[in-house]
């Protein structure tokens, strides 16, 4: 009877701790649209994918577990992996048309507002991976655990991937001025 | 312009949470970051709209589990029914191998029952009818279950376990035994008395005339507290009464061949072929005797296996009472699963194993790819490798 009991208040602690999906939805949905923008380099691109990450999102609701991690971790983890399985489907569509060269449909649109030329241009330049570490890092100012266990990876390995992304972004910026 | 040194995640943490530059490099980093965090990226109107379409609709029940997940717990369910049958028959079939060879008791442990003395002296001897096949049933001192006769020839084996108080008890109920079944008409066919201490076992094979099994199961079960009994018969009357009708014929037809012999009618050929026939008649009727003898003497004789070991004295009421019975039952319950998991470890720890290879296998794949996809700066763009 206890344990039916203790049981019976912890499923709507573990509710209480959850919140609406519209309020956390509004909270969280420029952090996850910056996320893919910096990630996929395309904003329209990533306009789609936050619509289907919110989909997916909001049919998962009930699987999320406030003590695993913040609604925000949770969101960019959903993010990441409709982005990959984004980018996979994209590889095997362009391999299969046997298109050599890649086409960046949305490539002139900015990534960011108050940014330099240079600092885009040279964001642009990054891998897909090391942009995603930069705004996880500092954009969204996710701390090293929280952007870890988005990018599956260890604290350490996090840092260690920031800090060589950083030491690129200012040697590509340095190009760009000199050039 | 020099390239900026790789600052040490440690410092790099440090500057970004505000720690003051010490360097150029340093400063230029906090000002990248700066700049960075300064950029001003906003969800688009109409993607914000269809958020809050999403965030305002009704929330959908939890999804009914995918098929691949009934059929991953069906398999599963099934594989574990399967090893846990076969680990009961394994363990069956192990138990009777080891009674086979003498290693093990041969009744079952469920089947095997202590008496106290008390209900043991109150039994009377009274022997339980069987037929065929094998039987282990609760005994006393004075129960037996030598088969009844029953007029059809039967092959009888029997197994008698006691418990004696010492050693020295084991040698002289061993002696007694040998004793008790020569003056049965039967005969030691093997005897073996270990006697180490107070510990002692002994166990005898003895083949008894079947008229006096019963008289020799009631004296030996005197000679100590009976522990466990089993009787296994086999009937062979219908082997006897088919290699008793092929005599009748053998007979019959070398008497018909001695007949044509004795006419003086037959050709030299003739008689040179009945004569030969009738060699062949007499060695399969010297063949048939032979089995019918065989036949005869299995179901003359019992075998009875003879046990004798040594055991403390009240042990046999402690295990059918009260608590110390229920912790045995709950010990050998214990013993048992024991065992089934020990089996299903084995069984099941190679495909863990595998399992556990193929997860890893494709979480490494799974990496792998994604950290192709992630290293070119237009994502989904075919790689120099691809």
């Amino acid at each position: 009877m206890d344990f039916v009991n203790a049981l019976a208040e912890t499923w709507p602690r573990r509710a209480q701790l959850r919140r609406a999906f519209a309020e956390v939805a509004q909270e969280h949905l420029d952090d996850v649209y910056r996320y893919l923008v910096f990630l996929t380099a395309d904003p329209v691109l990533a306009e789609d994918l936050t619509g289907e990450t919110f989909e997916k999102a909001f049919r998962s609701w009930k699987r999320f577990d406030p003590r695993r991690g913040s609604e925000g971790t949770w969101l960019c983890q959903l993010a990441r992996s409709r982005a990959l399985d984004h980018f996979r489907s994209e590889a095997r569509r362009r391999r299969r048309e046997d298109r050599s060269t890649a086409e960046t449909p949305h490539a002139s649109e900015p990534l960011a507002e108050g940014i330099s030329a240079e600092l885009e241009a040279a964001l642009r330049s990054l891998s897909a991976g090391e942009r995603e570490v930069v705004v996880l890092r500092i954009v969204l100012e996710l701390d090293a655990v929280a952007a870890a266990r988005v990018l599956g990876i260890s604290r350490s390995a996090c840092s260690m991937r920031l800090a060589r992304a950083l030491q690129k972004l200012e040697e590509r910026m340095e190009a760009h001025v000199v050039a | 312009m020099s390239s900026p040194d790789l600052i040490t995640p440690t410092r790099l943490e440090a500057l970004l949470g505000g720690a003051i530059p010490e360097t150029q490099d340093e400063a230029r980093l906090q000002g990248l970051a700066r700049e960075l965090r300064s950029e001003s990226v906003a969800a688009p109107s109409s993607l914000r709209e269809r958020v809050a379409r999403i965030g305002a609709s009704a929330q959908p029940r939890l999804r009914r589990p995918s098929r691949r997940l009934v059929a991953v717990l069906a398999v599963t369910i099934l594989v574990l029914a399967a090893a846990t049958f076969a680990a009961l028959r394994f363990t069956t079939e192990s138990r009777t191998a080891a009674e086979n060879l003498g290693l093990a008791p041969p009744a079952a442990r469920h089947t095997e029952r202590s008496v106290p003395p008390a209900i043991q002296n109150a039994l009377e001897p009274k022997y339980p009818p069987l037929t065929s096949g094998s039987a282990a049933q609760p005994l006393g001192r004075a129960t037996s279950l030598a088969p009844a006769p029953t007029g059809r020839a039967q092959d009888i084996d029997m197994w008698i376990d006691l418990r004696v108080q010492d050693a020295d008890k084991v040698s002289s109920a061993s002696q007694d035994a040998v004793r008790i079944t020569r003056e049965l008409g039967g005969v030691v066919t093997s005897s073996t008395v270990d006697t180490r201490g107070a510990q002692g076992r002994a166990q005898l094979t003895l083949r008894i005339p079947v008229g006096n099994l019963d008289d020799a199961v009631f004296r030996l079960t005197q000679l100590g507290t009976v522990t466990a009994q089993r009787t296994n018969t086999q009937d062979l009357q219908a082997p006897l009464d088919r290699v008793s009708w092929r005599i009748a014929e053998l007979r019959s037809n070398m008497r018909i061949e001695l007949a044509r012999l004795a006419s003086g009618q037959l050709t030299p050929a003739e008689e040179l072929a009945a004569r030969i026939h009738l060699e062949n008649l007499r060695r399969n009727l010297d063949y048939a005797k032979r089995s019918r003898a065989s036949i005869v003497s299995r179901t003359s004789t019992a075998d009875l296996t003879f046990r004798l070991a040594t055991g403390a004295p009240g042990a046999v009421d402690k295990n059918e009472s009260g608590i110390a019975g229920a912790v045995d039952k709950a010990a050998d319950f214990l013993r048992g699963a024991g065992a089934v998991a020990v089996f299903l470890a084995l069984v099941l720890s190679p495909l863990l194993i595998l399992a556990i290879l193929g997860w890893l296998a494709l979480r490494a794949r799974s990496r792998r790819i994604e950290a192709r996809l992630l290293a070119e700066p237009q994502p989904g763009t075919p790689t120099r490798s691809s």
